[in-house]
C-alpha cells in the first residue's frame, strides 16, 4: 500500500489553514475598502 | 450486539457498529480479531456504537462486553459479529477515475478556451 | 454522544440571538429592496467583497462542515482532498458569470436563459431538474438543521428545524437578495475565522505529524494513495458540484447581481476562500483516531472532535459554524428559487401581464410558499428524503453541457440540448441504480456531453446572441 507521506499530509493541512486565515483577513480588508470607496453594493 | 443498519458490501473499508445493554450507564469493551488472529481491544467506554474506518481487505470479528463500573465484573462476551472488508477493484476504480478525468478536462477546457476571448 | 455537548439553555440563547440579528438586518436592508431589481438581484451593482463573500458562504453548506470530516474519516486523505475540488465549480463559473452578465444585462434567472436560448420544451425539462434539485437541497438542509440542533444541544428536532427555516424565510422575505448577501458576509467571515481557530486548537493539542503517525499505524488505508472507493467517486462528485453551480439560479442570480466587471474576480476569489475549508474541516475527522476519540456515528465526528478539544467552547463554536453555514445556504436557495418560480412560472404561465410591482409582491408570497412546503416535507423527518438529494447528481450533471454550450456556442441547437438533458438524466439515473451512486453524475454528464457535441456538429443552428438581451420583460431601473 502506497501511503501519503508525512510531509505531504503536513503541507496540505498547513497550507489549507494558512490559506483560510489569509482569506479571512483579505475578505475583511476588501469589505473595508469597498465601504470606504462607497461601492459595497 | 446489533449491527446498525449496514449490511454491506463493505467495499470502502468502514463499518458502523452498534450495541446495547438492558441497563443504562456502565461501560463497554469492544474487541476485534483480524483474519482469525487474537482478539485485541479497540474501545473501552460508555458509547453504544463505534464507527471504524481505514480497514484493509480482510475478515474482522467484533465482540463486546459490559460492566456496571470499574469494580464490577465484566459480562460474558456478546455474540460475534463478522465483517468481510473487500475494497472495490482498483482497476475498476481507475477506469472510472480515467473516464471522469476525461469528461471533466473537456468541460473545463471548453469553458476556459471559449471564455478567453471575452475578457 | 450520550449527553449533549451544549446546555439547552445556552443553545436557545444563541439561537435566539442569531435569529434576532438576522431578522433585524433583513428588515434594515429590506429598505433597499423595494423594487423588483432590488429584491431579486440586489440592484445589480454588488461590489467585489460582498460578492465573493456571498458565493463562499452559499457554497459552504451544512455538508461542508459535517460531511467533510465524515468523508475524511471514511475515505482518508483522498476524501478530504476530493471534497475541496468542489471549489473548481466556483473557479469555472467565474468566466461564465462575466459572460452571463454581458449577454443578459437585464436577466433574472437561469430558467430565463434556457427559455430564450433553447425554447419551451428544453425550458420545461430544465425547470423540472432545477426545481427538483432546489427543493431536495432545501429539505436536506432543513432536516440537517433539526437533527444537528437536537444532537448538539438537545433542542427537539421539530423546534430547531422550524426556527431556522422560519428565520431564513423572514429575513429573505423582508430584505430579498440584499439581506441574503449582507448576512452571507457576516456568516462567511464567522465560518472562516471559526474553522481556522478550531484547526489551530487541534494542532496545538496534537501536532499534524502525530495525527499522520497514528493513522499510518492504526488505519493505514486512510492514507492509501490508491484508495479505490475514493478514486472512483472523485470525478463523479466533482461533476455533481459543477452541475449544481452551473445550472442553479442561486449562482445565476449572483452573476446578475454583481456589478459590471466584478463577477469574474468575485467568483474566483470565492473559490480560493472555499478551497481550504473542506481540508481544514476534514482534518477534524482525521484527528479523531489520533486523539483516541471513539466516534459512535460517522456524521457526528466534527462536533465530537471539536467538543473533545475545546470542551463546551468548541461545541458552541461548531454550533455557530453550522448555524451560519445552514442559514447562509438556506436563505440563498430560498431567494433564488423564489425568483425562478416567480419569473419562470408565475410570470410565464400564470400572470403574463403582471407589472414589476405585482411581481415583487408575488415573489414575497413565493418565498413564504417555498418555506411552508419545505417545512411540511421536513416535518416527518423521513431520512430517505434527504437521501433523494443524491438522485439529483445525474440530473444536474446532464445540465452542464447544455448550459456551457448554450453560453459559448451559437451553433448548439434546442433539440440537442433537450435530448442531452433528458437522455443524460435517464442514463445517469440508470447508472446510479445499476452500477452505484459513484457513477450517476459522471454517466449523466458524459452522455449529455456526447449528445450536445454530436447534435451541434450534425445540425448546427445559428443563434443570435442579441435575443438574450432583448427579451427582458422585467427591464426596469432600480
Amino acid at each position: 500500500m502506497t501511503l501519503f507521506s508525512t510531509g505531504f499530509f503536513t503541507a496540505c493541512i498547513y497550507a489549507a489553514i494558512t490559506l483560510a486565515a489569509i482569506g479571512c483577513v483579505l475578505l475583511a480588508a476588501f469589505v473595508i475598502r469597498d465601504v470606504r470607496k462607497g461601492r459595497l453594493w | 450486539m446489533a449491527d446498525a443498519d449496514e449490511h454491506g458490501p463493505f467495499d470502502a473499508g468502514h463499518v458502523t457498529l452498534a450495541w446495547s445493554h438492558d441497563e443504562s450507564g456502565g461501560e463497554f469493551e469492544l474487541e476485534e480479531s483480524i483474519d482469525g488472529g487474537p482478539y485485541a481491544r479497540r474501545y473501552v467506554g460508555p458509547d453504544r456504537g463505534a464507527f471504524l474506518s481505514g480497514n484493509p481487505d480482510g475478515r474482522v470479528r467484533y465482540r463486546v462486553r459490559w460492566r456496571a463500573s470499574d469494580d464490577r465484573p465484566w459480562s460474558t462476551w456478546s455474540t460475534v459479529r463478522e465483517v468481510t472488508f473487500a475494497h472495490h477493484s482498483l482497476d475498476f476504480a481507475l477506469a472510472l477515475f480515467g473516464l471522469g478525468g476525461v469528461v471533466f478536462t473537456l468541460t473545463a477546457a471548453f469553458v476556459i478556451a471559449r471564455s478567453r476571448g471575452d475578457r | 454522544m450520550t449527553t449533549t455537548a451544549i446546555e439547552p439553555t445556552t443553545a436557545w440563547l444563541l439561537l435566539g440571538a442569531f435569529s434576532v440579528v438576522w431578522v433585524t438586518l433583513g428588515v434594515l436592508w429590506g429598505r433597499k429592496a423595494r423594487s423588483l431589481d432590488g429584491y431579486m438581484v440586489a440592484g445589480r451593482n454588488v461590489g467585489f467583497a460582498l460578492g465573493a463573500a456571498t458565493c463562499v458562504a452559499t457554497w459552504i453548506t451544512s455538508n461542508t462542515m459535517l460531511l467533510a470530516p465524515q468523508l475524511a474519516l471514511e475515505m482518508g486523505v483522498w476524501g478530504m482532498l476530493a471534497y475541496s475540488t468542489a471549489s473548481f465549480g466556483l473557479f469555472l463559473f467565474a468566466p461564465m458569470a462575466a459572460r452571463i452578465r454581458d449577454l443578459m444585462p437585464n436577466g433574472y434567472t437561469s430558467g430565463e436563459f434556457i427559455r430564450l436560448r433553447y425554447g419551451k420544451p428544453a425550458w420545461a425539462a430544465f425547470l423540472t431538474i432545477s426545481l427538483f434539485y432546489s427543493l431536495t437541497w432545501m429539505v436536506s438542509m432543513g432536516m440537517a438543521a433539526g437533527i444537528l440542533l437536537e444532537a448538539l444541544a438537545g433542542i427537539p428536532y421539530i423546534y430547531g428545524m422550524s426556527i431556522i427555516l422560519c428565520v431564513c424565510v423572514l429575513y429573505t422575505l423582508f430584505g430579498g437578495l440584499f439581506a441574503v448577501i449582507g448576512t452571507d458576509f457576516i456568516q462567511s467571515w464567522l465560518i472562516l475565522a471559526g474553522i481556522v481557530c478550531l484547526a489551530i486548537a487541534i494542532i496545538v493539542h496534537t501536532p499534524v505529524r502525530e495525527v499522520h503517525a497514528t493513522i499510518a499505524e492504526n488505519r493505514p488505508a486512510l492514507l492509501n494513495v490508491f484508495f479505490p472507493a475514493a478514486l472512483m467517486a472523485l470525478f463523479n462528485n466533482l461533476l455533481f458540484g459543477l452541475g449544481e453551480i452551473f445550472h442553479n439560479n442561486v449562482w445565476w442570480s449572483r452573476a446578475f447581481a454583481l456589478g459590471k466587471g466584478v463577477g469574474r474576480r468575485a467568483f474566483a476569489f470565492a473559490g480560493l476562500l472555499w478551497l481550504p475549508v473542506p481540508i481544514v474541516a476534514g482534518f477534524l475527522g482525521l484527528a479523531a483516531p489520533a486523539l483516541d476519540i471513539n466516534v459512535a456515528s460517522a456524521d457526528m465526528v466534527g462536533p465530537v472532535v471539536a467538543a473533545h478539544i475545546l470542551g463546551t467552547g468548541g461545541a458552541i463554536l461548531l454550533f455557530v459554524l453550522v448555524f451560519c453555514s445552514l442559514a447562509s445556504s438556506i436563505d440563498s436557495l430560498l431567494a433564488a428559487t423564489s425568483d425562478l418560480v416567480t419569473k419562470d412560472i408565475v410570470q410565464q404561465v400564470l400572470a403574463p401581464s403582471a407589472t414589476n410591482e405585482q411581481l415583487r409582491r408575488y415573489a414575497g408570497w413565493v418565498v413564504i410558499g417555498i418555506g411552508v412546503v419545505t417545512w411540511a416535507l421536513c416535518f416527518r423527518r423521513i431520512s430517505t428524503l434527504a437521501q433523494v438529494l443524491f438522485f439529483a447528481g445525474p440530473l444536474v450533471g446532464s445540465a452542464i453541457w447544455p448550459i456551457i454550450a448554450g453560453l459559448y456556442w451559437n451553433k448548439t441547437n434546442p433539440t440537442g440540448a433537450l435530448l442531452a438533458m433528458v437522455l443524460g438524466s435517464a442514463s445517469g439515473l440508470f447508472a446510479y441504480l445499476e452500477i452505484g451512486w459513484y457513477s450517476g453524475a459522471l454517466v449523466g454528464t458524459a452522455v449529455s456531453m456526447v449528445i450536445v457535441i454530436g447534435a451541434t456538429w450534425l445540425a448546427p443552428a445559428s443563434f443570435d446572441w442579441r435575443r438574450l438581451a432583448g427579451d427582458t420583460t422585467g427591464a426596469s431601473n432600480a
